[in-house]
């Protein structure tokens, strides 16, 4: 190693700190009694050094771990879509359903209870009717409905008609 | 995808290291900062397949590996550095610590300068010893590391890391010879 000057490959691993290079150890121990080699090494870890500055270094840009962060995250859904998969999630989903089924249930029974109040009426609107044109008189202290309910179940109890066996052909 | 509080400790811890190695390959900040971006996003889809955890340092330098080379391949030729100025020369200052004087315009102008002569020099370099150059005497990695990353033999490694320093150090010489 008198030379090693003008081998400078022999220094590497001295350079980048490789201990375990059989070389390391020797190559330390010249360089202890070796003044060129050692000045040689010297120049060579300067040269290193420039190229560690941190003039030559730069910053992670700011933003960068957001943009990262939207990218490897599930897209987030926008708009209608959005606002309506929360809906779905199981047990919203059937919570909203026994709510819907409420509902649903009430509007069905209000019709009923309409449509048969509003046929009630019109059945009593067409006794009273039937029973001005028939000269019928209303119990003035009974049911009203029930007078005319029960004259509408025999209209011919007091018609002009009742007795006759076919009662049906006059009224056609 | 995994949690996602860890990828972003993992980010800030290897981000500016990975950014830098990009850089010193690549030349150019903007295109080192859209393959920074790649690398995370395939590090952390691909983090399953990591099977020794403790490898994850040359593992994610594999990964920027390939992501420059693939860089070259799309660019098809060398990477051209860029000269100082514009957002780069705005970047290039130093950080100094408290405790250092303030830098004088001179200071910073010759700050500059030095990175501009680095960047130089380092796009000088075939990109086959530039790597293991950058990865050896920047970023000093062993040789078994180098090795792993890379992907070649450490007696290869070994031979192109002299050859990257006896290289660069005559661009070196020849550049500081004209700026004379």
């Amino acid at each position: 190693m008198n030379r090693v000057s003008s081998h400078p490959e022999d220094f590497c691993p001295y350079l980048d700190r490789d201990s375990s290079d059989p070389k390391y150890e020797e190559i330390r121990r010249h360089l202890d009694v070796c003044v060129p080699c050692h000045d040689e090494v010297r120049n060579w870890q300067s040269f290193d050094s420039i190229f560690r500055s941190d003039a030559a270094e730069i910053e992670a840009p700011p933003f960068q771990w957001q943009r990262i962060a939207a990218r490897i995250q599930p897209p987030v859904p926008v708009g209608i879509l959005a606002r309506i998969r929360p809906l779905f999630q199981p047990w919203k989903l059937a919570w909203n359903v026994t709510l819907a089924t409420i509902f649903l249930g009430a509007v069905i029974f209000s019709g009923i209870e309409y449509r048969n109040s509003f046929e009630e009426k019109q059945l009593l609107l067409a006794i009273t009717r039937y029973a001005e044109e028939t000269g019928s008189r209303i119990a003035a202290d009974g049911n009203p409905f029930q007078t005319a309910a029960a004259e509408h179940d025999n209209p011919f109890a007091r018609s002009p008609f009742a007795g006759e066996s076919k009662p049906s052909a006059e009224r056609r | 995808m995994g949690d996602l509080d860890a990828c972003r400790q993992i980010h800030g811890v290897y981000a500016r290291r990975i950014l830098n190695f990009i850089y010193k390959m690549v030349g150019s900040r903007e295109d080192a900062e859209d393959i920074l971006q790649n690398v995370f996003l395939r590090a952390f889809q691909d983090l399953k397949r990591l099977q020794d955890a403790e490898r994850f340092e040359p593992w994610l330098y594999r990964i920027a590996r390939n992501e420059v080379y693939q860089a070259f391949r799309k660019r098809r030729g060398e990477p051209v550095l860029q000269e100082p100025g514009g957002t780069d020369g705005e970047r290039d200052h130093p950080e100094f610590d408290p405790a250092d004087r303030k830098p004088t315009p001179q200071d910073e102008i010759l700050h500059a300068e030095l990175g501009t002569t680095i960047r130089s020099v380092l796009g000088s370099l075939p990109p086959k010893l530039r790597e293991v150059f950058v990865l050896a005497v920047i970023d000093e990695k062993s040789y078994a590391e180098i090795s792993d990353i890379v992907g070649r033999s450490l007696l290869s490694v070994k031979t192109d890391i002299f050859r990257a320093r006896r290289y660069a150090r005559e661009v070196l010489g020849q550049y500081l010879e004209v700026q004379k």
